[in-house]
């Protein structure tokens, strides 16, 4: 069943869920989950504009609902994003080394306004199916949420602190990309948008490991930020994934699973597009996510969320393996 | 987000197409402002009588099984 959305202008009757007159192809079946063949992932919700979203109407039906500050917020992002790409400069300035250039570029991310930087191979499943990968690697900038404007999650200063956030890691990322281009090598940023799918690409680049919650997890920074990345063909050294004892904890831990106020988040992991992973059930959580301008309960409850903590909890997990 | 992003090609926009490009951004930003405040309006009046009369909000109806 096609997901038909009321045509724009007219508000949809209040018994319509959120504009639609038919609830929309389950979010779930689009992400794969159950899938035992490997494939590239499809948008759902948050589009690029490179195809109709099965799920847009809700898409826009939140675009409606936040209030004014975040939805400013969001124009800001948008116009900071518009470049993104750009013209890149004649002349190119060489490094004597991928590695020198990864660290020139990590120490340029940072001064950017970046608080962990990490670099990795742009793969299939980091991009959508309708993206085509041109520049090999990526540097995946991450940005750290205010705390105290997360304490009362989810709600709206919550969503707006998440919106500040966004527009802090979109920011360094375009200023990273403009860097790049400047020296004479493609480059081009992804912030808020939604043609490449962050998480993937910064586990490739060692920012952090999956969480039971279907979100990232640093040693460095907790659980509670954003991530952006800026691809490019500069040559850079990679990072590499790292293990700093999520499963370890995520296998046993039940917090984010009893909390989460959907019940969205399951305790097994699950095979999706034919890897076995976390996942968090789509149909739930966005919904959801969508009443209260962008929840973010399951971020906060972790034991990993507090920044200070996880690098202290990650030693304490690898050190009981051995 | 319209698919800003897909009328650029790496490295080879003139200065003219980034102002196109610059106008209909703004273009699009004062629609989606316009739309916030007129059709926006409405749904927020809606969802918050819902949840003052305490009557099943539309979204609640979205929440599915699992596939």
């Amino acid at each position: 069943m096609s997901a038909r959305r009321k045509a724009a202008g007219s508000p949809p009757p209040a018994e319509y869920a959120f504009a639609f007159e038919h609830p929309p192809v389950s979010g779930n079946a689009i992400n794969g989950l159950g899938e035992t063949r490997r494939r590239r992932a499809r948008e759902v919700f948050h589009g690029s504009g490179a195809r109709p979203l099965e799920w847009e109407a809700l898409q826009s039906y939140f675009g409606m609902m936040v209030p004014l500050r975040l939805l400013l917020l969001w124009m800001s992002i948008r116009w900071t994003a518009r470049n993104s790409n750009g013209p890149v400069a004649k002349r190119r300035r060489e490094f004597a080394s991928p590695a020198e250039a990864a660290e020139h570029v990590k120490d340029v991310a940072r001064m950017f306004g970046a608080e962990q930087a990490g670099i990795g191979p742009v793969t299939e499943d980091c991009v959508y199916d309708t993206f085509t990968i041109t520049l090999p690697h990526a540097i995946v900038v991450a940005v750290a949420h205010d705390p105290r404007d997360m304490r009362g999650s989810p709600d709206r200063d919550s969503g707006i602190g998440t919106m500040r956030t966004y527009k802090k890691t979109g920011r360094a990322a375009v200023d990273l990309a403009r860097y790049i281009r400047g020296m004479g090598w493609r480059a081009a940023a992804y912030g808020q948008s939604a043609e490449v799918l962050h998480i993937p690409l910064a586990i490739n680049a060692g920012i952090g490991q999956l969480g039971k919650h279907g979100s990232l997890i640093s040693k460095e920074i907790g659980t509670s930020f954003r991530l952006a990345a800026v691809f490019t063909d500069l040559p850079l050294a990679y990072d590499g994934k790292v293990d700093i004892g999520v499963e370890d904890l995520c296998a046993t831990c039940l917090r984010c699973s009893t909390d989460c106020p959907a019940g969205a988040i399951a305790n097994a992991k699950q095979t999706v597009r034919g890897t076995e992973k976390w996942y968090v059930d789509f149909d739930k959580c966005v919904p959801y996510f969508v009443k209260t301008y962008g929840c973010g309960y399951c971020l906060e409850v972790c034991p990993w969320a507090d920044g200070g903590r996880a690098g202290w909890l990650s030693e304490r997990l690898l050190a009981k393996r051995r | 987000m319209a698919g800003f992003e897909k009328e650029f090609v790496l490295g080879e926009s003139s200065w003219r197409q980034r102002l196109a490009r610059d106008r209909r951004l703004a273009g699009h930003m004062l629609r989606v402002l316009w739309m916030w405040a007129t059709v926006g309006r409405k749904l927020r009046r809606a969802t918050d009588e819902a949840a003052r009369t305490g009557r099943r909000m539309p979204i609640d109806r979205l929440k599915r099984g699992r596939v």
